[in-house]
């Protein structure tokens, strides 16, 4: 009796240590970007205060409002900025994704010699640091006029994303049965036809993801954005950002209001990809 | 001393009720099987013996001592599962000899134990293999090695054939009732399949919707089954069962056909009752070619047409038209017959089996 | 003129292959070959005078760099192991829930989603000595009376970088390894209770073998990224003051661009590829080798 006691007690507090810990850890988690948010609605005088103030008193969408309202002095230029993040993202992904599909079918589908070795060359290519890349990259643009150009930028987006969208892709088509296309033929579809028809709708979920994930990848990136952009013309969000956060006088309000609309999209995008991202990167990478 | 007592024991998800608060007492070194249809609790019930489930309510015994919230760890228990949830990392000898390595036992203890093992379940040439090496008849051998080795108060089975093909399976009961006889252990067998329970049990326990419907030894379950699920559910081919009301000292069924009221049944029954009626194959055959010819003592004749036959070889299945249903019956001696041929059926009434229509209560007395 | 017959799959792989030479693989040439001149962008003429080694000599007897380097591998080091065994603790956390799956799944991944620049904002707000919100706490708490400056002091300040990376990159352990444990096979995990194991010994028999390829393809997942930790420190800290958190990367991007010094740069760069490329292949050869075994046994 008394041992079952003690086994029911120490049931119970470890399925209370364990909602506890969940909870420590979600708060850990959203802490930075809830304190973000915040910030991005308290006047500049509340964020300052000391001794701090912890509930906000005064809520304002102020800093959004100024942000989107025009330039003006000490105005973040960030119309501009969500413009070209926009432009250099969706069409770097795009095309990623459209060659990102060639190379991972045909990893998927045929098989030819040293498949293994180029598999892994076009990995390697990831594995290059991107400040590194931006030095010959930045000397290379200078040469052929593409700083801070749109084009120089989105094709290096392309370059840095399609070795993981290749590698994604291969594993999505690789779940999609090959029976299916050759029934397709036998059925009287031309290889390509039997493609568009059968393989690409049921890859489709999975190349979504990919998708959704080189353009983050995208918007995220820094170091090689850094380098090649010069102004307004191509300068995107994460350049902005430290821009910004360089200056002498921080408004904190208007950074926390820059990094608020940054992460957005990232998050909604977030939601919608969690299930087949995991699957892609587990199953291209442990059934082989 | 293993005996193991279930109490009033329960078990809810939410606010519904899967197991509904059965009680049963298993003696020391008793084969006992929970059988029934999916869904009726049986292997819920046995991984709350097993301490895998939690208990919604009631308590469950091991050898005397209440071990409601202990680990399966400390209950002393060994079980062989249906997929046989072998450690597929190890090979056939440090899954047998994992537990004990888990006790922290001497290795000349370890070894002694698993080579006796291996040796009365024939695994002695697949000790170095790996799961993924052998076949499924040799890995339900191993998961059995390894429920053995530890030598455990009680064994527990969670439908340990159904992944098998039929032949092996068959071999495979012969091998669980020797090894029961060698073991000598308390066992809980979980099956679905009513012929396992009936060829490997002591006592067998019926159970539906997560009730027990009966318990009893196989004999008596077959014979004496105490609610019309048991008798259809006992039995291959099943029971033939009718609907019927009594009406002068006669069953009156639903197509109009009559049979004479069995004896037994008559103080017990009174006019106007709605009942179902039951008769199993053996006890219905082609006048004269029965198990029971000649000794049969309550015999009605009827004749009725052929629909269909199953010749099995020493036997013919006769499928014959009653009350427009198919009734099975068993044709010894078997001759040959064509469907619609019209023929003189003896059914034995001594044998006939009475429930009430309402309850499904056996209306013997 | 006929154009030669090339099979479908290398078709289908030549613009990949057309984008990656043109993008990676030439301008690392060059950059190979700038490696070995003294080029500095403001003297063009100087791209073509070759000067050998004198570039990787003058780099091996820099102390700063390797003080630099070491940092940064010392960094790399905490960090993967750090989150190994943070992402380990969450995904057992949320493999036990039985309620909000989607939505703890979902909040897992949100540090996979920021920027490293938006995420280094984030600490560096934080961790300000002022207005941060750490400070703030630990003195509302009564804990400290001054403020202590995490991104001023040296330590402090590669811990604030180490916390900010470490935020960034555990959930991609804690997914992965959520998504083996979700895959797992219930029963041999029964069995090993009945067997008598406690819930630590369930976890180092029969858990942890199963999720060790799922805890591997993290590590090279993450190894291909490890320069993320530019982006976090060049907000932060950018390699200062005073050279106190210098990175590679950082030091890479200051004597390309702000000394100008593109040869020696690019020298430099060349080590810090082959960093990135020692950590991959490493993960990558544990990674096949848990593969194949996993494929043999289960």
């Amino acid at each position: 009796m008394d041992e079952n006691a003690r086994h029911r007690i120490r049931r119970r507090s470890l399925g209370a240590l364990h909602t506890v810990g969940l909870l420590l850890a979600m708060l850990i988690i959203l802490m930075p970007g809830i304190w973000i948010v915040l910030s991005s609605l308290r006047p500049t005088v509340e964020i300052m205060a000391k001794p701090p103030v912890w509930i906000p008193e005064q809520v304002s969408l102020d800093a959004y409002i100024n942000m989107f309202s025009g330039v003006g002095k000490g105005g973040i230029p960030v119309l501009d900025y969500f413009r070209n993040s926009l432009i250099i993202s969706v069409t770097s992904t795009a095309i990623a994704i459209a060659i990102g599909m060639a190379g991972g079918y045909a990893f998927a589908r045929y098989r030819f010699r040293g498949k293994s070795s180029w598999f892994l060359g076009v990995m390697l290519t990831r594995t290059v640091p991107g400040i590194a890349l931006s030095l010959p990259l930045f000397f290379v643009y200078a040469r052929l006029g593409l700083i801070d150009t749109h084009f120089g930028l989105i094709m290096a987006y392309v370059a840095l994303n399609v070795p993981f969208t290749i590698w994604l892709i291969d594993g999505f088509f690789r779940q999609v049965p090959k029976d299916l296309a050759e029934a397709a033929q036998i059925d009287g579809c031309t290889r390509w036809q039997a493609f568009w028809q059968v393989e690409f709708p049921l890859a489709g979920p999975g190349i979504a993801s990919s998708a959704i994930f080189a353009f983050l990848t995208s918007w995220n990136e820094f170091a090689l954005a850094s380098q090649l952009t010069r102004s307004i013309n191509s300068k995107t969000l994460p350049v902005g950002l430290l821009d910004y956060t360089a200056e002498f006088t921080i408004d904190w309000r208007g950074m926390c209001a820059l990094a608020v609309v940054m992460i957005i999209p990232a998050l909604t995008l977030t939601f919608i990809v969690q299930k087949h991202l995991v699957s892609g990167l587990t199953s291209g990478a442990v059934k082989g | 001393m293993a005996t193991v007592s279930l109490k009033k024991l329960t078990k809810t998800y939410g606010s519904q009720a899967v197991v509904h608060g059965i009680d049963l007492e298993v003696a020391d070194r008793e084969f006992i099987a929970l059988v029934g249809p999916s869904g009726c609790g049986k292997s819920t019930t046995l991984r709350m013996i097993a301490g895998l489930e939690e208990i919604s309510a009631g308590a469950i015994e091991i050898g005397g001592r209440v071990v409601n919230d202990l680990p399966p760890r400390s209950r002393n228990i060994s079980m062989v599962f249906q997929s046989y949830a072998l450690y597929p990392h190890m090979t056939v000898r440090e899954n047998m000899g994992f537990s004990l390595k888990i006790a922290g036992r001497p290795k000349e203890e370890m070894e002694r134990r698993v080579a006796e093992a291996s040796t009365i379940l024939g695994l002695d040439h697949l000790l170095e293999r790996r799961p993924s090496q052998l076949s499924g008849g040799q890995r339900q051998r191993v998961a059995m090695g390894r429920a053995i080795v530890r030598d455990p108060d009680v064994f527990l089975f969670d439908e340990p054939l159904s992944n098998l093909d039929a032949k092996l399976r068959t071999q495979m009961r012969t091998e669980i009732k020797k090894l029961h006889a060698k073991v000598n252990s308390t066992v809980i067998y979980v099956t679905h399949d009513q012929v396992e329970a009936m060829t490997l049990a002591d006592r067998i326990v019926i159970m539906r919707d997560g009730h027990i419907e009966q318990v009893g030894t196989p004999d008596e379950v077959f014979k004496r089954p105490r609610t019309r699920f048991v008798a259809g559910f006992i039995g291959s081919p099943p029971m033939n069962l009718n609907e019927a009301s009594v009406e002068d000292g006669q069953l009156t069924f639903a197509s109009g056909a009559r049979l004479p009221l069995p004896a037994q049944f008559k103080p017990n029954v009174e006019a106007g009752r709605k009942v179902v009626f039951g008769l199993r194959p053996d006890d219905i055959y082609p006048t004269g070619h029965g198990l029971h010819s000649g000794e049969a003592t309550e015999v009605h004749e009827i004749e009725l047409p052929v629909t269909v036959t199953e010749p099995l070889g020493n036997e013919t299945l006769v499928f014959a038209e009653f009350d427009r249903r198919d009734w099975v019956s068993r044709m010894l001696n078997p001759k040959p017959l064509r469907a619609g041929d019209r023929l003189g059926f003896s059914l034995d009434l001594s044998q006939a089996h009475l429930f009430d229509a309402a309850t499904g209560k056996s209306l013997r007395a | 003129m006929k154009l030669p017959r090339l099979s479908p799959p290398i078709l289908l792989l030549l613009p990949a292959l057309v984008v990656l030479a043109a993008v990676v693989v030439v301008p690392l040439a060059l950059s190979f070959y700038s490696s070995f001149t003294p080029f500095r962008l403001t003297k063009p003429e100087t791209f073509f005078v070759v000067t050998g080694f004198r570039n990787y000599l003058n780099i091996l007897s820099d102390w700063d760099f390797w003080i630099a380097f070491g940092r940064t591998i010392l960094l790399l080091t905490v960090a993967l192991n750090l989150e190994m065994l943070l992402g380990l603790g969450l995904a057992l956390l949320v493999e036990k829930a039985s309620r909000g799956q989607r939505v703890l799944r979902t909040i897992m991944m949100f540090p996979m989603m920021f920027s490293p620049i938006l995420v280094g904002f984030q600490f560096k707000f934080m961790f300000n000595d002022n207005i941060g919100l750490v400070n703030n706490a630990l003195q509302s708490l009564g804990l400290i009376k001054d403020a202590i400056p995490w991104l001023i002091e040296g330590h402090l300040a590669f811990s604030a970088i180490l916390v900010a990376e470490i935020w960034s990159s555990t959930s991609v352990f804690a997914i992965l390894i959520l998504a083996g444990l979700l895959a797992m096979p219930r029963e041999p995990v029964e069995a090993a209770r009945v067997d008598g194991c406690t819930p630590w010994q369930t976890f180092r028999y029969v858990t942890w073998p199963f999720i060790m390829p799922f805890a591997y393809i993290a590590m090279t997942i993450r190894s291909l990224d490890v320069a993320r930790a530019y982006d976090i420190v060049k907000i932060m800290t950018d390699g200062g003051p005073a050279g106190r958190t210098e990175l590679v990367w950082t030091l890479v991007a200051r004597t390309g661009y702000s000394d100008a010094k593109m040869g020696l740069a690019n020298a430099m760069a060349y080590f810090s590829i082959l960093l990135s490329i020692l950590f991959t292949v490493y993960f990558y050869r544990k990674l096949a080798a848990a593969r194949s075994q996993i494929a043999a046994e289960w």
